[in-house]
């Protein structure tokens, strides 16, 4: 190494521990009742590239949409809030790359939106260490009854959505089935509470590939799955994927077989890879999905709404998509929990506003039933106890920071406006856990 | 066994397009010595090329010499204006793998800036299918064999029996020797990389027919199988591309009767390993070894 070199090395190692030190002390570990100066920031800790690149920009949206509204009527505590963004690339190691500089670098985060099943594993024990609050979008089963005290879930967990498959194979007189998932880790998550139900409710999985992604061909693995012929495909791959599995399986056996699919088929790049290469007709006539139910109705729905259709950094037609989506209701609900814990403790510091999280939703006697962060500041500041409902409905953490509730059911089509076919309820998926 | 059967039918799909696509890509290496990792890349560009021209009322003949010509003028392009510039300052093979990886960043981004990231499909009449053996096939992918057939007995014709083969051919095993015998090296490079380019496009459009849709990233995917039935055959030779192309084809296909599907890939790639473990060289071997690649 030169000198020249030697000086560039030692400048930055500098750098970085005092950018670390920084990252840590406005960040993730201020002393509890602190007031961080300046704006506070939560970020959409997700995929922006690679596979599952449309997660990102949908929790950014819907980050910025909760911000609006409550940047409008003062912020957090006098605080502004940013939504920023940290892609993940949806690869663990990226991610793991992408915490540590988040951390580091950002002042004041005192929050996510995220990780996905992509990361989680790899990431939340990096926030958890840092006290950073995180609103996980990933399914996966083992945060059911996880013992970290910063990871929170508005969303069902996979397990849950792979009940909720095998109920409604079976409502349908589905007896005999395939179970085609991708290789990765977040298509996995559904498969051994899939089977498991649906073998409690009398199916039998005569067929259970675990696909390769992205391979030029499936012809083979279809060939073999036609040969059991199953009376119902349960699926979930990536776009790129699914339409060459699915255009195969048309070729093989002139039409596709009824599918069911999980929340990521309603996404748009899936719809529209699969649309093309089946055919609308097709699609719409036999593949429904899963997704987590959330009435499109109601106040909190309403001004979510609203202000996810005027939300920056989307085209209408997304934002459209957006608006109808019990994801984005989740993203947005997520920041107006995390704003108002923190005014109910006073202060943004993440370690200290964390323990008032389940205390702003929780459905306790003399509570005031709040449907925004501007309800819930003013009641908050009359002295009120409040349960705040959010757009996606009543959020009721237990004690593993898990909120699960009921799914619904609906086809897919190239417009992705399907009216719903049918609800598994919460009390369905417990009767077969 | 007829699950064996079809699956063996079925890889002949996979392998026509591997060998179009490793024949070009090995053509190209074994004459000027650059590992292209723009080559997936541009197999998508070549895609998009007959895709628009789709679009316009071409037929899909005609949009599949759109497309091979894309995929030509772009290799030529990425030749001239780039690759020969650092190659003229001196950067050797590891830096020139480092060029390459740029290039398809820049490629593939700047598709994805001007198509964007939605997938678009080849418009294609796959609803009749045809019984071959054990197997069914689609109409265009019966087209994929037959031009991957006609591709491989132009290769074969043009290295056998012309000048400009015969020239590549000397280039390829001995550059230096061939220029001190009187030969233009600069043009039969150019030749090469249009060759190369053309063949490159093809296989883009092949893949595409074959998936029924794709994006911006999906040549790029289709990369690592084309490098791998590349140097499987010896890097640089382009029969031994052909016999690579058809050995991983086939073995991802069949190993699904035997192995989980998750694991197509890895038995493509174990298969390679074992071979180079034993011929290091590649299976066919001369100019693997001039190159010292596999060595």
């Amino acid at each position: 190494m030169n000198h020249s070199s030697g000086r560039t090395f030692l400048v930055a190692a500098v750098l970085s521990v005092v950018l670390g030190a920084c990252g840590s002390t406005t960040g993730g570990s201020g002393s509890p009742g602190s007031h961080p100066t300046g704006p506070v920031v939560i970020a959409a800790f997700n995929p922006f590239s690679g596979p599952d690149a449309s997660f990102g920009p949908e929790i950014l949206v819907s980050c910025n949409a909760a911000a609006q509204l409550i940047n409008n009527v003062g912020g957090i505590n006098g605080q502004h809030l940013n939504c920023v963004s940290s892609d993940t690339h949806g690869d663990p190691a990226d991610a793991v790359a992408a915490a540590e500089k988040l951390i580091a670098t950002t002042a004041n985060l005192v929050g996510l939106i995220g990780p996905s099943s992509d990361e989680a594993l790899a990431t939340s024990p990096i926030f958890e260490h840092a006290h950073i609050p995180m609103f996980a979008d990933t399914g996966q089963a083992a945060y059911d009854k996880t013992p970290l005290q910063y990871f929170w879930r508005v969303t069902a967990a996979d397990d849950a959505k792979g009940n909720a498959m095998a109920i409604w194979a079976i409502r349908q007189g589905y007896k005999h089935a395939a179970a085609v998932f991708g290789n990765d880790a977040g298509a996995q998550a559904d498969v051994p509470a899939l089977k498991a139900a649906y073998a409690k409710l009398g199916g039998s999985m005569d067929t259970s590939l675990n696909v390769a992604l992205d391979q030029a061909s499936y012809r083979t693995e279809i060939q073999q799955m036609l040969a059991q012929q199953p009376q119902v495909i349960f699926t979930e791959t990536d776009p790129q994927t699914a339409a060459t599995f699915l255009s195969e399986v048309v070729q093989l056996n002139h039409t596709l077989l009824p599918t069911i699919g999980t929340e990521t088929s309603f996404q748009s790049p899936y719809v529209q890879a699969v649309t093309q290469s089946v055919g609308n007709d097709q699609l719409s006539a036999n593949f429904v999905a899963v997704q987590p139910y959330a009435p499109a109705t109601g106040d909190a729905y309403q001004i979510f709404k609203t202000a996810e259709l005027a939300a920056p950094g989307a085209s209408a037609s997304d934002l459209s998509t957006y608006a109808a989506d019990p994801f984005a209701m989740s993203y947005y609900d997520s920041v107006n929990i995390m704003a108002l814990a923190m005014v109910a403790a006073g202060t943004s510091d993440p370690a200290t506003y964390n323990k008032f999280v389940s205390k702003v939703t929780a459905s306790t006697q003399g509570a005031t039933k709040v449907y925004s962060f501007d309800q819930g500041r003013k009641a908050l500041a009359q002295g009120q106890s409040i349960q705040y409902v959010g757009a996606g409905g009543a959020i009721a953490f237990d004690a593993f920071h898990n909120s699960s509730g009921s799914f619904q059911v609906a086809r897919l089509n190239a417009a992705a406006d399907a009216a719903p076919l049918g609800v598994v309820t919460a009390a369905d998926i417990a009767k077969v856990r | 066994m007829s699950i064996v059967g079809s699956s063996i039918g079925f890889g002949l799909i996979t392998a026509s397009i591997l060998a179009i696509a490793a024949v070009g890509f090995t053509l190209q290496f074994g004459v000027t010595n650059i590992l292209n990792l723009a080559y997936g890349d541009i197999m998508t560009a070549a895609a998009f090329a007959a895709y628009f021209a789709t679009k316009g009322g071409a037929p899909l003949w005609l949009a599949a010499v759109a497309g091979s010509l894309a995929g030509a003028v772009l290799s030529v392009l990425l030749n001239r204006f780039v690759y020969s510039w650092f190659a003229r300052r001196g950067a050797k093979l590891f830096a020139m793998i480092m060029v390459t990886l740029g290039a398809s960043l820049v490629v593939q981004n700047g598709m994805t800036a001007v198509f964007g990231p939605d997938f678009v499909s080849l418009p294609t009449s796959a609803g009749t299918t045809y019984q071959v053996g054990p197997a069914i096939f689609t109409g265009p992918q019966l087209a994929i064999v037959a031009l991957a057939l006609l591709a491989m007995a132009g290769v074969h014709s043009l290295l056998r029996y012309t000048r400009l083969g015969q020239a590549m051919r000397a280039t390829a095993t001995n550059p230096d020797l061939a220029r001190s015998c009187g030969m233009a090296t600069n043009r039969i490079i150019d030749a090469a990389w249009l060759l190369s380019g053309l063949l490159c496009g093809l296989a883009g459009v092949a893949l595409a027919l074959n998936l029924s849709t794709f994006t911006t990233g999906t040549g790029g995917t289709f990369l690592i199988p084309v490098i791998a039935a590349a140097v499987l055959g010896g890097i640089g030779q382009p029969y031994g591309a052909m016999l690579g192309a058809l050995v991983i084809g086939l073995a991802t296909e069949v190993s699904v009767t035997v192995v989980s599907p998750s694991y197509k890939t890895v038995v493509a790639f174990a298969i390679l390993i074992v071979v180079l473990l034993f011929r290091p060289q590649g299976i066919l071997s001369e100019v693997a070894m001039a190159k010292e690649i596999a060595t």
